[in-house]
């Protein structure tokens, strides 16, 4: 009996270490991509940051199916995005942070200048926001660059070809309302 | 034109690459790790987790449900075979079916390798129509495991009542279309009619009336022959 339950323990603890994903390096190693992402979307760091929050809280939910994932980080991206998704719909324009331009700037930069380039920033991102779902995340997605354009293909469900179509179509739309 | 075109291209640039090189704030990791703490302490218990946890409590349940498992696996293995190794001494067998008409029929039970002399069967019920209950009771039968594993032989055919033979007879000589129209009445009332017909057919003609005067010129007139006297 005493040989039985030590394979039996032998077995489960093989298993364990076979399901059992490394948290904290996840989180090292993704979180500022996909702090990143939700910003984009959310114009909100502290929105942003909550998001991450989910997302790892969704990963130790499902850190068992993680063994059998082979692209962990559009797997995580997509996440994000939807999680984030999820929240724009939550929160109001306003909410959004007035101050989220400014705070992209380099800070060593002239007053003047800085206002400038914010004031033109943030006409940019409200032309974004007007653009389609799908341009508007491929444009997005592609401003990171830990992700190919075969990944972002695989966050949106679209083949590469797809990808690169909608981010050509997003720019001239872009450049069209930034025309207006 | 192009030029206007080029400073939108730098501001989409621009935002862009700010929007990529935006920094996480500082702390978020750790913030992040300590939520995942909260949660995994406060996960709901898991027969999973109990089974495929670290902790040496679960090593030790681990270790105990995998001997009850084994064991009762054990007994439940040699009782199936005890089981199978034993005469059954007394067998009852309740069968429905479907019956009407029963008729006491003694039923032989076919010789099976692996079935004593002394199986024998008393008495069975044997009907063929529907709507009541038979039973069948077989003493002392040795049910091994050759004999419930051998295949069943159906009950033998009944002979037929005196009104079925009549009705085969009838379905082998009368044709098809008669079959189809058959009817007792109908068929009764034209044997009826017919047989009425042939005696009104040779009924013999009424007497003719006796002349009173034979010299009367009416008197010499013949009747009519009948039309079955022309015949």
């Amino acid at each position: 009996m005493d040989a039985i339950g030590e394979r039996s323990l032998q077995w489960f603890a093989a298993e364990r270490v076979v399901e059992e994903p490394d948290l904290p390096a996840l989180v090292r190693d993704y979180s500022g991509l996909l702090y990143r992402v939700a910003l984009s979307l959310l114009r909100n760091r502290a929105e942003a940051e909550d998001v991450l929050q989910d997302v790892f809280l969704r990963v130790l939910q499902r850190k068992r199916e993680l063994a059998a994932i082979v692209e962990l980080r559009p797997w995580l991206v997509r996440i994000a995005w939807n999680l984030a998704l999820d929240r724009r719909r939550r929160i109001r324009p306003q909410q959004m942070d007035d101050l989220f331009a400014e705070g992209l700037l380099a800070a060593d930069q002239p007053a003047d200048q800085a206002l400038a380039e914010a004031g033109r920033i943030r006409q940019v991102m409200a032309a974004i926001e007007r653009l389609p779902q799908r341009e508007r995340q491929a444009l997005l997605l592609s401003a990171m660059d830990e992700l190919s354009t075969a990944e972002i293909g695989i966050v949106m469900g679209r083949s590469e070809s797809s990808v690169r179509s909608l981010l050509f179509r997003a720019r001239t739309h872009l450049r069209q309302r930034l025309d207006l | 034109m192009q030029f206007e075109h080029n400073n939108h291209d730098d501001a989409i640039n621009k935002t862009l690459s700010a929007l990529k090189s935006a920094a996480p704030p500082e702390g978020m990791e750790a913030r992040i790790l300590q939520r995942l703490q909260q949660s995994a302490s406060a996960a709901p218990f898991l027969w999973r987790d109990l089974l495929t946890g670290s902790a040496l409590a679960g090593a030790w349940w681990r270790g105990a449900l995998t001997g009850l498992a084994a064991a009762m696996l054990l007994v439940g293995i040699l009782l199936l075979a005890q089981h199978g190794l034993r005469p059954t001494s007394r067998h009852d067998v309740s069968q429905v079916a479907a019956t009407r008409n029963l008729v006491p029929t003694p039923v032989s039970v076919a010789a099976s390798p692996g079935c004593p002399a002394h199986a024998q069967v008393h008495r069975a019920w044997v009907g063929s129509t529907t709507g009541e209950t038979i039973h069948a009771r077989v003493h002392h039968a040795w049910i091994g495991p050759s004999t419930s594993f051998a295949p069943s032989h159906p009950a033998p055919v009944l002979p037929l009542t005196a009104q079925e033979r009549a009705l085969v007879r009838l379905v082998q000589t009368v044709n098809p279309k008669q079959l189809a129209s058959f009817n007792f009445d109908a068929q009764e009332k034209a044997e009826t009619q017919e047989i009425d017909d042939f005696n009104k057919f040779f009924t013999p003609p009424p007497a003719p009336p006796q002349p009173a005067d034979n010299d009367s010129p009416t008197n010499t007139q013949q009747p009519a022959p009948q039309q079955g006297e022309q015949i």
